[in-house]
């Protein structure tokens, strides 16, 4: 669990994190949104230790980030957006080095170091010095370095940026798999549908502090604008039923029902199905989290 | 992996550090290389010279050569050749009248030849054998017997050390005036008197010897009084050897030896020869005094600095660390750990080999105390330009920045210092010498590039023209700076490297 209360981080006279507050429960993963220069990554960064609060808190499983930085980062596991590691080493050498740095005894992280490369497909590459890596290759390599040790807290910062289609699934696949062992996840991802997607809570960040907490179950009903449906078989006649459930329009393809609060989309199938029309797409037209979080941070 | 230990062999393993030790080791190895074969190529130890005495008993010649290596030790087992020749001259040449070998033994090599109502005969012998060997010179010595009196014509050959002179005072006895080396000390030349019969009117009365050391030669002196402040009491018969106590700051400067008897009069020609042969490792210190404190070290200080800490810290690798159960702090003792520990085992190599490299051109390794003061002399600055470059780290952000102080202090520092203190000194207007030499003293100890002379000063007690000790330099000092240059820079980074993003 990561509790941060009242984190303050300053660079001269630029406040980069405002007085932010935020927990993240074990088994949960929380979504960081928010444009370039919100404070995401010095919140990230802060987080792992990498940086000093200017003021605030961080405790990770109840241990100060800062006044405990050696046993905290026990329980933390951080991959950044860039991973950079040290150009000239070989793979299993520095993961054995940083296994050391959580007290592992060589041989036993040697057999999880290599599990762990198996599992993210970069075994191969051994041998390989990780300059000679692809930036997919440094991602997977990043995501073994941050499961040394098995911290209980995990964070990603923009972890997704740079992967093909398979790594964005791997990652995601991963991520869930952490949640189902109780981890608690600080995901931060411009790629809003991601976060949608896989993140229990979603936090919005501007100017260095969180604006809105959406839930999962807020999520779901997001902004929801009306219904929209696609008969195969459309006429003249469907928009006087539809005009029943509210303001009735259409795009050219899909019929477009708005401004009726209550509106069921169950009960407009009905109706449609009893007229005799083939109603092929049915659903509620939400306001998209992008549409919603552009509103939010604009 | 420990993380110490990581470190260790991660930046004893960088290709920056390999780089750096074979140039270390090429350019010490190279230095000693010179410093080894511009060293005497004289060998003391199988080097012998023949010192002959000739003594005319009723007509019986006796013949005793006493035989000496290059320390003056006497030697045993030469087998040494000679031959008497009739000094009558002939159409045909000179009549042989013996030939002789004898084998030396505790220093001697005798033989007896009746003269057979000679009017004079000519005692020809090798002075000087290489391992047993005698050196084929144009030709040989000579020593002609005539009328009762002696006289010796030596072909001149100076293998550097040892060489000797020879003079028959009294027409009968010679004194030999050998120079010798000192098989304890290699920087040292020491004189052998050798008086061989202790009967004569020389030996009736004890000699002396005094020495000089002059800018210029002293040729042909005719001293007329004993030199007090020089005067030791000589030997009045055998051998004597007396030690003239040289140091660095004779070097290619003349030594005058003086023979005298108690009234001051010359016995035999005063003896003058540039002193030239120092210790090996005060040679090594001496070739790499011009480069490798204002040059290689700072280079090795400050870039291993860099490669392995500042380029890591500005690139954001050292992040990838810092994430990790470890601080700030401890990530930069364990760097500066590493760093610190290439340098001492690439200068451990170095000298190390420079040592041998010496020992095969001069026969002897270099002290314990000029090792000593040369490794830790640069092993102090190495860790000192590291230190400085830790601390510069913890204030730049880029590596740009960082490489370009870095270049700066290699300069100011570095080979740049004497114009830096010259200038400061300029600008003091300092008159006084000893003032000066004492301000120069603390510019000096500003830069870390200094410190090796400094250590090397106290080492051997002298700093510039004056002693070491009257300008402050003693263990006390020496120890204070060499540990303010290992601990400041170094401390102040850990503190800032804590305190800091």
């Amino acid at each position: 669990m990561i509790t941060i209360t009242n984190l303050t981080k300053s660079f001269k006279n630029f406040k980069a994190v405002n007085n932010l507050n935020m927990e993240i429960n074990n088994g949960e993963i929380l979504g960081l949104a928010g444009l370039n220069g919100a404070g995401k990554s010095t919140t990230i960064r802060a987080t792992a230790g990498i940086i000093f609060p200017t003021s605030g808190s961080i405790m990770v499983d109840n241990l100060d980030i800062v006044k405990d930085k050696a046993n905290a980062s026990k329980h933390i596991g951080w991959v950044p957006e860039l991973p950079n590691f040290e150009p000239d080493a070989k793979p299993i050498p520095l993961l054995k080095y940083y296994a050391g740095l959580y007290g592992i005894k060589p041989d036993d992280a040697e057999k999880d170091i290599v599990e762990l490369m198996k599992k993210f497909d970069i075994y191969p590459y051994k041998n390989r010095k990780l300059r000679y890596y692809s930036q997919g290759m440094k991602k997977r390599f990043s995501l073994i370095a941050a499961m040394v040790g098995n911290p209980d807290n995990f964070l990603f910062d923009e972890t997704l940026n740079g992967l093909d289609p398979q790594g964005v699934r791997e990652v995601r696949d991963l991520i869930i798999e952490l949640r189902k062992q109780g981890k608690s996840i600080l995901l931060s991802s411009h790629i809003l549908s991601e976060l949608q997607n896989v993140a229990d809570r979603i936090a919005i960040m501007k100017n260095g502090a969180i604006i809105k907490i959406i839930t999962r179950e807020e999520l779901r009903s997001l902004g929801a604008t009306g219904i929209k449906v696609h008969v195969k078989n459309p006429n003249g006649k469907i928009i006087d039923i539809l005009s029943s459930f509210g303001e009735a329009g259409s795009d050219g393809y899909y019929y477009i029902i708005k401004n009726k609060a209550g509106a069921d989309p169950s009960e407009l199938n009905e109706e449609l199905v009893r007229a005799n029309y083939k109603v092929d797409y049915i659903s509620m037209d939400n306001e998209t989290l992008e549409d919603y979080f552009l509103n939010m941070v604009k | 992996m420990n993380g110490f230990l990581y470190d260790i062999k991660r930046t004893l393993s960088g290709k920056f550090t390999i780089i750096v030790v074979i140039l270390l080791v090429l350019v010490t190895a190279a230095t000693a290389y010179g410093a080894g074969i511009s060293s005497d190529t004289a060998d003391p130890a199988h080097t012998d010279i023949v010192l002959p005495y000739i003594n005319d008993t009723n007509g019986v010649i006796h013949v005793s050569d006493y035989i000496i290596n290059g320390y003056g030790q006497p030697v045993s087992g030469l087998s040494v050749t000679s031959s008497i020749l009739n000094i009558v001259f002939h159409d045909s040449g000179r009549d042989v009248i013996t030939s002789n070998t004898s084998m030396s033994e505790n220093g001697y090599a005798n033989f007896t030849f009746n003269d057979k109502n000679l009017t004079g005969f000519i005692y020809k012998y090798y002075p000087y054998y290489k391992n047993g060997v005698p050196e084929q010179l144009s030709s040989q010595s000579q020593i002609v017997y005539e009328h009762d009196t002696m006289n010796q014509f030596q072909t001149t050959y100076f293998p550097a050390y040892p060489s000797y002179n020879v003079c028959f005072n009294d027409s009968t006895v010679p004194v030999y005036a050998v120079l010798l080396k000192d098989k304890s000390n290699p920087s040292q030349v020491n004189t052998m008197v050798y008086v061989p019969y202790i009967n004569s009117s020389i030996n009736n009365q004890p000699l002396y010897i005094s020495d000089n050391i002059t800018s210029s030669p002293v040729y042909g002196v005719t001293m007329h009084k004993v030199m007090p402040n020089y005067a030791k009491d000589g030997p009045n018969s055998g051998a004597f050897i007396y030690t003239t106590h040289l140091t660095t700051e004779d070097l290619d400067k003349y030594v005058n030896i003086y023979i005298t008897n108690k009234t001051g009069a010359m016995v035999i020609p005063n003896i003058s020869y540039m002193y030239t042969y120092v210790k090996p490792g005060v040679a090594l210190q001496d070739g790499l005094a011009l480069y490798f404190g204002i040059l290689l070290i700072p280079i090795l200080g400050i870039f291993s600095a860099y490669f392995y800490y500042g380029k890591d810290k500005a690139s954001g690798v050292l992040e990838s660390i810092i994430a990790r159960p470890i601080t700030k702090g401890k990530v930069m003792i364990s760097r500066f750990t590493g760093n610190s520990v290439s340098f001492l085992i690439g200068l451990l190599i170095s000298f190390g080999l420079a040592d041998i490299i010496l020992e095969h051109y001069t026969g002897i390794y270099i002290s314990a105390g000029t090792f000593t003061a040369m490794f830790l002399g640069y092993l102090v600055e190495a860790i000192a330009f590291a230190g400085i470059m830790y601390l510069i780290t913890q204030f730049e952000k880029t590596q740009g920045e960082i490489l370009g102080t870095g270049i700066a202090l290699l300069f100011i520092l570095g080979f740049m210092w004497t114009i830096v203190s010259g200038a400061i000194l300029f600008l003091l207007r300092l008159t006084s010498k000893t003032s000066f030499l004492k301000d120069l003293l603390i510019i000096d100890s500003i830069s870390p590039s200094y410190f090796p002379d400094i250590i090397s000063d106290y080492h051997l007690g002298v700093y510039s023209t004056v002693s070491a000790s009257s300008v402050g330099i003693n263990i006390y000092s020496v120890v204070l700076i060499g540990l303010a240059w290992v601990l400041i820079p170094s401390l102040l980074a850990l503190y800032f490297a804590r305190k800091r993003d």
